[in-house]
């Protein structure tokens, strides 16, 4: 039974972290409310009536949807192949395909600019996704749909973002699934057909996994900023709705009307994620702990080596994952040589010396790097500690039978992830610091966003290991006489010790790549992040030859940074754990 | 004229990165026999089964059957029941159904079979509910929809008390003879192997045999 002291702890802990995460958007909201003067129920209603607002929910449902579904088509035959043998280097190949989820947006907007320019091999191909000529400016005149090369780049790139969501979460269920279930049911009347044992076996179990991955791309799709900026620049989402808006949004007897937009967007925003947010959390449940499961190693080693055609499959996705990443370090090394005689390019680590240097209105790299370091520490500090927390208590009161609590607190949990950035920006900016405005002077501000950012990542992580431990391990352990630290480690966090490195990597590497907040937060340039660094940097005037370049070596050692950090985690996951991410 | 074997296994051959588990080994099952294979945990019994009901590859050797369908008129039981647990019971027994049936026969078969292992009324349980005797009977029931020529067991009673374990091979004994079904039974327990079986062949022997030969 827990003590009374622990569970006010517990309840102090979930409150604290409720209000953290939802008073941004409170205070956003009641700063618009009394600009405009409208209930956020009138702004609802008229939504529609909002300028530019139902073409941009369109094209976001469009883009969102169809880059979950690109999403699956990519990852679902790399997660059962890489699930499924035994791979000679299967660490390293989990790392490649979980560094594109927490690369800075605007690092993979830049890498997918050069997948896709004039010198690229699309190009060459003659698949011109950005100036749209040759079969996609011919597939453009034919159906009159006006730039779907963009949106083609905008899709793929979405998809490139979300691969590890659906390997994450499918790979672990299928290397681990008892090979005697699948051949139970090959030896059955309804399992003779792939599409029996599709239907009877692979669905029930991959599915709620597959869908589950799905509702996630959709909703970081959703709500993606900087690629949707980059890449589709003659289309609105709701999320650059509200960022073309947002700035001149607030402000009392100024632009009423970009007020009501940002409104409207936001509240139609919230409630289209939290209902994507209520079905990952179900699904999430329904994936946990449902089916026999076998060692990891035990399983791949009855299958044995991949075959060609898994090989091709899983290589192919390795390559595909690497290519923006790829794109960004050669673009680092690769210097533009403008003459009358017109542009060539020469290779050199100039702009790797410029990075290291700095200037004086830019920090160097490893300054950019020791700031981004310490708010990432700051933030694991603050970040798994909460999230523990928050997985345990949902996890006790599942097992107490409160399961209406439990789901109420796992999707509170998620709350963060369906509030857009940008109203976070403004409720920080319009509503927490106008209070406390000496929160401005404290140089670790973006350790609060970065908190309220990664907490649901730990959660998500923690959660399913923590449901999958077996209680009689515990009861084990308290039975041998052991004192209760000794039985806690031994029972308890031996099992979640893998998940936990996992999301202590998880945290630092989403802190290290965080841009936005960071960029909304830091006052001063001493300060700068190193994703703060690559957009300073690329938001120059590329007459200079290096700055393109330099921004692409600063980028490479976040990536670099990154891929490390994943690496560390893989060495460290248990065998058999995949974690809810 | 004597009835032809349902299943003749002539000199198979069978090994793990090159450590043979068995080599030369013949046996003839008869129509409607069951034969009971004895051996120790480890022997290669239960691989023998895999190899004929085709989860594995025999290096050398030969399976002739006598109907048609080959290794597909074959069913399996594990040594640990398979049941789905996305599945209550009757959707669990409906996975031996080899054809498309209507609902209406679907849930009748059911019943019925249900009914003939003292399982009445278990259609919506959970799996999860179900001991190990009943779990067992259940997969039992769903591999004979399948209405084999031959069942091959794989130890599928030795995780049950002994009193169940009686019961319930004494209960599939029965069951077999009146559906008039071949089975190959592998055990390392002497007093089921003649409580099951029609005839017991101890793997040793069965071995020494071929290698007599």
């Amino acid at each position: 039974m827990p003590r009374n002291s622990e569970i006010a702890g517990r309840g102090f802990v979930v409150m604290a972290y409720v209000a953290l995460s939802s008073l941004p958007f409170v205070y956003a909201m009641a700063r618009l409310q009394s600009v405009t003067g409208k209930t956020p129920i009138e702004a609802f209603l008229e939504f529609p009536e909002a300028y530019g607002a139902t073409e941009a929910l369109r094209f976001t449902m469009l883009e969102a949807s169809a880059s979950a579904l690109l999403t699956v088509l990519f990852g679902l035959p790399i997660a059962w192949h890489l699930g499924r043998y035994h791979w000679k280097r299967a660490t390293m190949l989990r790392a490649v395909f979980s560094v594109p989820f927490v690369m800075p947006a605007i690092v993979v907007a830049m890498g997918f600019l050069l997948l896709i320019d004039q010198q690229s091999l699309l190009f060459k191909l003659g698949l011109d996704l950005r100036t749209e000529t040759g079969v996609i400016g011919a597939y453009a005149d034919w159906t009159g749909w006006s730039h779907p090369g963009h949106f083609l780049a905008l899709i793929i790139a979405h998809a490139w973002f979300n691969l590890s969501l659906i390997i994450r979460f499918v790979e672990p269920t299928v290397a681990r699934l008892d090979p005697a279930w699948e051949e139970q049911m090959s030896l059955l009347g309804q399992g003779q057909s792939t599409f029996g044992r599709l239907r009877h076996l692979w669905w029930p179990v991959l599915g709620p996994a597959v869908l589950c991955a799905a509702s996630l791309s959709f909703l970081f799709s959703f709500t993606s900023f900087a690629l949707v900026k980059w890449l589709t620049p003659f289309n609105q989402t709701l999320e650059s709705l509200m960022a073309s808006y947002g700035g001149s949004a607030g402000i009392a007897d100024y632009r009423v009307d970009t007020s009501e937009i940002v409104m409207s967007a936001s509240i139609v925003q919230f409630l289209i994620l939290l209902g994507a947010l209520y079905l990952t959390s179900t699904l999430q449940r329904r994936h946990s702990n449902r089916f026999s499961l076998v060692s990891e190693q035990g399983a791949r080693a009855t299958r044995g080596p991949p075959p060609f055609k898994a090989k091709i499959t899983v290589y192919a996705g390795f390559l595909f994952a690497l290519a923006p990443m790829i794109a960004a370090v050669t673009a680092s090394f690769r210097i533009r040589t403008t003459t009358g005689a017109g542009t060539t390019y020469t290779w050199g680590v100039d702009a790797w010396n410029a990075a290291w240097a700095g200037n004086l209105s830019t920090l160097s790299v490893p300054e950019a790097l020791t700031n981004s370091m310490i708010f990432a520490i700051g933030t694991l500090f603050v970040a798994l500690p909460v999230g523990w927390i928050l997985a345990s208590t949902i996890h006790a009161l599942e097992i107490s039978n409160n399961h209406k609590f439990a789901k109420a607190l796992d999707v509170a949990t998620l709350l963060p992830l369906a509030i857009s950035a940008i109203m976070v920006g403004l409720g920080v900016l319009l509503g927490v610091l106008k209070n406390m405005p000496s929160l401005f002077q404290w140089s670790m501000l973006p350790i609060l966003p970065h908190v309220i950012l990664t907490v649901p990542f730990v959660v998500r992580i923690m959660l399913p290991a923590m449901r999958s431990v077996d209680p009689k391990w515990n009861e084990q352990a308290s039975v041998l006489g052991l004192s209760p630290l000794r039985t806690w480690y031994h029972g308890y966090f031996s099992f979640i010790r893998g998940p936990a490195v996992v999301a202590s990597s998880l945290t630092l590497a989403f802190s290290l790549g965080e841009f936005g907040a960071s960029w909304l937060l830091v006052r001063t340039g001493s300060w700068d992040t190193l994703s703060v660094l690559v957009d300073t940097l690329m938001s120059r005037p590329k007459f200079d030859p290096l700055v393109q370049p330099t921004a692409m070596a600063a980028a490479t050692v976040l990536m670099m940074l990154t891929f490390f950090l994943f690496f560390l985690a893989e060495r460290f996951r248990t065998e058999g754990e995949g974690g809810g991410f | 004229m004597s009835e032809p074997s349902v299943l003749e296994i002539r000199d198979l051959a069978k090994s793990f990165d090159g450590v043979s588990v068995f080599n030369g080994l013949n046996l003839r099952l008869e129509a409607n026999e069951i034969v009971a294979i004895l051996g120790p945990s480890g022997c290669g019994k239960s691989t023998l089964l895999r190899c004929i009901v085709g989860l594995e590859e025999a290096d050398h050797g030969g399976l002739t059957f006598a109907s048609n369908r080959g290794s597909e008129g074959v069913g399996y039981l594990f040594q640990q029941p398979i049941l789905y647990p996305h599945l209550n019971v009757a959707s669990n027994i409906a996975l031996g159904f080899k054809t498309k049936v209507s609902k209406k026969e679907r849930q009748t078969t059911i019943a019925r079979e249900l009914n003939s292992v003292e399982l009445t009324g278990f259609e919506t349980r959970r799996v999860e509910s179900l001991s190990g005797g009943e779990a067992q009977r259940i997969a039992l029931l769903r591999a004979m929809l399948g209405q084999p020529e031959v069942l091959l067991l794989d130890e599928p009673f030795s995780a049950l008390d002994l009193e169940t374990r009686r019961s319930i091979t004494a209960q599939t004994r029965r069951w077999l003879k009146q559906r008039k079904t071949a089975a190959i039974h592998v055990t390392h327990d002497p007093e089921e192997a003649e409580l099951m079986a029609d005839r017991v062949v101890p793997w040793r022997d069965l071995i020494h045999h071929n290698e007599e030969e």
